[in-house]
C-alpha cells in the first residue's frame, strides 16, 4: 500500500529525515511514534505532497507520490497536526466545500457527508458553525473531511494532541472503526502506549531514522526487524535495568561503561537506567562487580518490558542508537 | 460548468458578515455624494444662465447644449470608481492566500485535488465577483448622467466590461502579492507597487523613444506606443474619453510624430485599440496568476514553510 524507500529530507543543511524506509501493508493501522523533532510530520507532509523530498521514493497504492502529486491527492486523506476552520461556515457547508474541491457533485457530497458525520458522531451538528465546535469535535470533523473523497490511505498527524481523555477514547474508537472498514491508516503520536492499544504495527522514529518497526508483538518480543541502516545488534534483546545508588553516580556509571554488554545508559538524579545484553547470570555479575568496587547500591530491578520503556530506550537523546551502540 | 468551490465558499461566508453590507453602502454613498455635488454645480450654472451669460452659455454653448455637461459626470464617476476599486481590490485580495496560511487552512486545501492554479483562479474570481458587486450596484447612480446627458446604452455595457477587465488585472496582482507576502499589510503595499510598476513601466519605451529623437524635428515613436496596450489605466482612459482621449489627440495633432505601421493602424480606430488592449491586459493578468500559482505550489521553488508559529531550530 505505502512504500517509502530511502527517503531524505534536508532543511538547509540539517537532515530531518535520513534514509527512511518503511512499508505499510493494505488495511494496516500503523502507528508512527517518535519524540519531538523526530521527523514524523516531515515524513507525512512528503507523503501528502506538501513538501518536496530531497531524495528517495514514496509510492502509495502504486502511484509515485513524489512525481505524481496530482493523482496521489485522490488516494490520500490528510489530517494535519495543526489546522484551522473557516468562520461563517456551517458543518454541512464545510463538508460540501471540501467535497467540491475534489470535483464531487453537491448531491453526492450531501449523501456521503451525512454518513461520515454519523460515523464521527457529529450528525446533530450539521447546522452548526464549524468555528463554534469544540476542539475534539473539530478534530473528528477534520477526520470526516479527510474521508469525503473515499481515500485509500488516511494520514493523521497527532490527532490526539489537545484532546481530553474522553475525546481521546472517542478518537481511538473512531480509528479502530475505520480500520475495521478496511482503510489503511497511518497515525503519528509521541505516546507509544496510546498507539499500542489500537495499532497493529508501529514504527519508532528518532532523529530522522526508523529505529524499530513491525508488529507490536514482534517489537515486544524483541524480534522487530532493525532497519538496514541501523547497527546489526538487535536493540530489543537484553533487559532494561534500573538501579539506585547512594551518593555520586560517577563511579557506578564508569564501571557500567567498561562493561561491553551494557548499553543505553541514562541517568536521572540518583537513578541509573541501562540495558544489559544478557540474562540473570550477567545481572548477578554486574551486581557483584559494583558491590566489590564499593558502590553503595540501594536497589536494582528489572524493568517490565513494556512499550514505553522500549521507546525511552531507543529514543534516548544522549545514549541513543547512533552513539554508544556502535562502540559496543 | 461547476462554480469554483473557493468562490462559492467565500461568497457564502461573505454574505453572512456585516462588512459586505456596510462597504457596499459606504461605496454607493460616496459615489452618490460626488454625483450629487456635480449635479448641483451644473444645475446651478444652468439656472443662473440667463442672468449671467444672457444668450450664451459657457464657451458659447446654448442652453440645450449645456445639458450635455451632465454627460461629463459619467467619466468622472467612472474614474472615481476605478480609483476606489484600485484601493479596495488589493485590500480584498491581501489575505486571500496569506490569510489561509494564517488560519491554517491552506495545507488542507493543498492536499485536496484542486490545483495551485485552481486555488489562484478561485481567489481572483472571488475578488472580481466582489468588485462587480460594487460596480453593478453603482449603475443606477451612473445612469442618472444618461438621463440628462444622453449617453448610448452601449457605453454602459462597455463600462461594465472595462471594469471587469480592470478588476481582473488588479485582482490577479493582489492574489500574487498575497502569495508572496506573509502579512496582509505588506501585500496591500506590494500590490500598489506592482500596479504602479505596470502603469509606469509601460510608458518607458515611449519615453526612451522620445529621448532618442531629442535632436531631430520629428519624434520617431516606432512601435513603442504599443506597450500602452498593456496599461489598464490607458485602457480605461481610452474607453471613457473616446474621441477626445489622449491617444486620439496624439493621432490628430501629432504631425511631427512618426509611428510604426501597427501603431498607426491601431490609433486610427479607438474601438480596435480598446479591444486589443482588453486582450493584452487579460493576458498580462494571466501571467500574474501563473506566477501566483507557482508561489502557491509547495513543491516548486523555495521550501514551503509552515506558518504555525512553532519555533524552529
Ligand atoms: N520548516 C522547517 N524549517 C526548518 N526546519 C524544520 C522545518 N520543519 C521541521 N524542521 C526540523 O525538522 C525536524 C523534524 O521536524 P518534524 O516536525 O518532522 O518532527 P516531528 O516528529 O513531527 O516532531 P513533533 O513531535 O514535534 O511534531 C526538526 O528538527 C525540526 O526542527
Ligand atoms: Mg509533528
Amino acid at each position: 500500500m505505502l512504500y517509502i524507500n530511502n527517503l531524505w529530507k534536508y532543511y538547509g543543511k540539517t537532515p530531518a529525515v535520513s534514509g527512511l524506509s518503511l512499508h505499510i501493508p493494505e488495511g494496516d493501522l500503523f502507528g508512527f511514534v517518535g519524540p519531538n523533532g523526530a521527523g514524523k510530520t516531515t515524513t507525512m507532509r512528503i507523503i501528502c505532497g506538501l513538501l518536496r523530498a530531497s531524495g528517495g521514493s514514496v509510492t502509495v497504492n502504486g502511484v509515485d507520490a513524489i512525481n505524481n502529486t496530482k493523482n496521489i491527492k485522490r488516494v490520500i486523506g490528510y489530517v494535519p497536526d495543526f489546522f484551522g476552520v473557516y468562520n461563517n461556515l456551517k458543518v454541512k457547508e464545510y463538508m460540501e466545500f471540501y467535497g467540491s474541491m475534489y470535483g464531487m457533485y453537491t448531491r453526492d457530497i450531501q449523501k456521503i457527508s451525512g454518513d461520515l458525520l454519523e460515523l464521527v458522531n457529529l450528525s446533530d451538528k450539521n447546522e452548526e458553525y464549524v468555528d463554534s465546535l469544540s476542539r475534539g469535535m473539530k478534530q473528528r470533523l477534520c477526520v470526516a473531511r479527510a474521508l469525503i473523497h473515499n481515500p485509500k490511505l488516511l494520514v493523521l498527524d497527532e490527532p490526539n494532541s489537545g484532546l481530553d481523555p474522553r475525546a481521546r477514547v472517542e478518537m481511538k474508537e473512531l480509528l479502530k472503526n475505520l480500520s475495521s472498514m478496511g482503510k489503511t491508516i497511518m497515525i503519528s503520536s509521541h505516546i507509544l502506549s496510546e498507539l499500542s492499544e489500537m495499532c497493529n504495527s508501529v514504527g519508532i522514529m528518532n532523529h530522522g531514522v526508523l529505529v524499530a518497526a513491525g508488529k507490536i508483538e514482534d517489537i515486544m518480543s524483541g524480534q522487530a526487524i532493525p532497519p538496514q541502516n541501523m547497527p546489526q545488534q538487535n536493540i530489543f534483546q537484553g533487559v532494561r535495568l534500573t538501579m539506585n545508588v547512594l551518593g555520586s553516580t560517577d563511579m557506578p556509571v564508569r564501571i557500567l561503561k567498561e562493561n561491553p554488554m551494557v548499553s543505553h545508559i541514562s541517568i536521572m538524579e540518583r537513578k541509573i537506567e541501562f540495558t544489559l545484553n544478557g540474562g540473570d547470570k550477567e545481572i548477578a555479575a554486574i551486581i557483584a562487580g559494583l558491590v566489590n568496587a564499593g558502590v553503595p547500591l540501594v536497589e536494582i530491578k528489572k524493568q517490565e518490558k513494556n512499550l514505553e520503556s522500549l521507546f525511552m530506550q531507543v529514543t534516548d537523546e544522549d545514549n541513543g542508537m547512533g552513539g554508544d551502540s556502535h562502540e559496543n | 460548468m461547476k462554480i469554483n468551490p473557493i468562490l462559492k465558499r467565500e461568497i457564502k461566508s461573505d454574505t453572512r458578515s456585516i462588512r459586505l453590507f456596510l462597504s457596499l453602502m459606504i461605496y454607493n454613498l460616496v459615489l452618490f455624494l460626488i454625483f450629487a455635488a456635480g449635479l448641483a454645480i451644473i444645475s446651478d450654472r444652468i439656472n443662473n444662465y440667463s442672468d449671467y451669460y444672457s444668450w450664451y452659455g459657457w464657451y458659447g454653448d446654448t442652453l440645450l447644449e449645456s445639458y450635455s455637461w451632465f454627460a461629463s459626470l459619467f467619466p468622472i464617476i467612472a474614474l472615481v470608481q476605478c480609483g476606489i476599486l484600485g484601493l479596495i481590490i488589493p485590500i480584498i485580495t491581501a489575505s486571500s492566500i496569506s490569510g489561509e496560511k494564517e488560519r491554517q487552512t491552506f495545507d488542507i486545501m493543498l492536499t485536496t485535488a484542486i490545483t495551485p492554479m485552481g486555488i489562484v483562479r478561485g481567489k481572483v474570481f472571488t475578488a472580481v465577483t466582489k468588485m462587480m458587486l460594487y460596480v453593478i450596484t453603482s449603475i443606477p447612480i451612473m445612469s442618472v448622467s444618461f438621463i440628462f446627458g444622453g449617453i448610448k446604452w452601449s457605453r454602459l455595457f462597455g463600462f461594465v466590461v472595462i471594469m471587469l477587465v480592470y478588476g481582473f488585472f488588479v485582482g490577479s496582482i493582489g492574489v500574487l502579492c498575497s502569495a508572496i507576502c506573509k502579512s496582509s499589510k505588506a501585500s496591500i503595499i506590494l500590490s500598489f507597487v506592482y500596479c504602479g510598476a505596470v502603469y509606469v513601466g509601460t510608458l518607458i519605451p515611449l519615453v526612451v523613444s522620445s529621448f532618442l529623437s531629442y535632436n531631430s524635428n520629428t519624434w520617431d515613436m516606432g512601435e513603442s506606443l504599443l506597450f500602452l496596450l498593456l496599461n489598464p489605466a490607458v485602457m480605461v482612459e481610452e474607453f471613457l474619453f473616446g474621441n477626445s482621449s489622449i491617444l486620439s489627440d496624439l493621432q490628430e495633432n501629432g504631425g511631427y510624430i512618426n509611428y510604426g505601421g501597427i501603431t498607426e493602424m491601431l490609433l486610427e480606430n479607438n474601438t480596435v485599440w480598446i479591444i486589443v488592449s482588453i486582450i493584452m491586459v487579460i493576458l498580462l493578468s494571466y501571467l500574474f496568476m501563473w506566477l501566483a500559482a507557482i508561489r502557491v505550489n509547495p513543491l516548486i521553488g523555495k521550501d514551503y514553510r509552515r506558518n504555525n508559529g512553532k519555533a524552529k531550530k
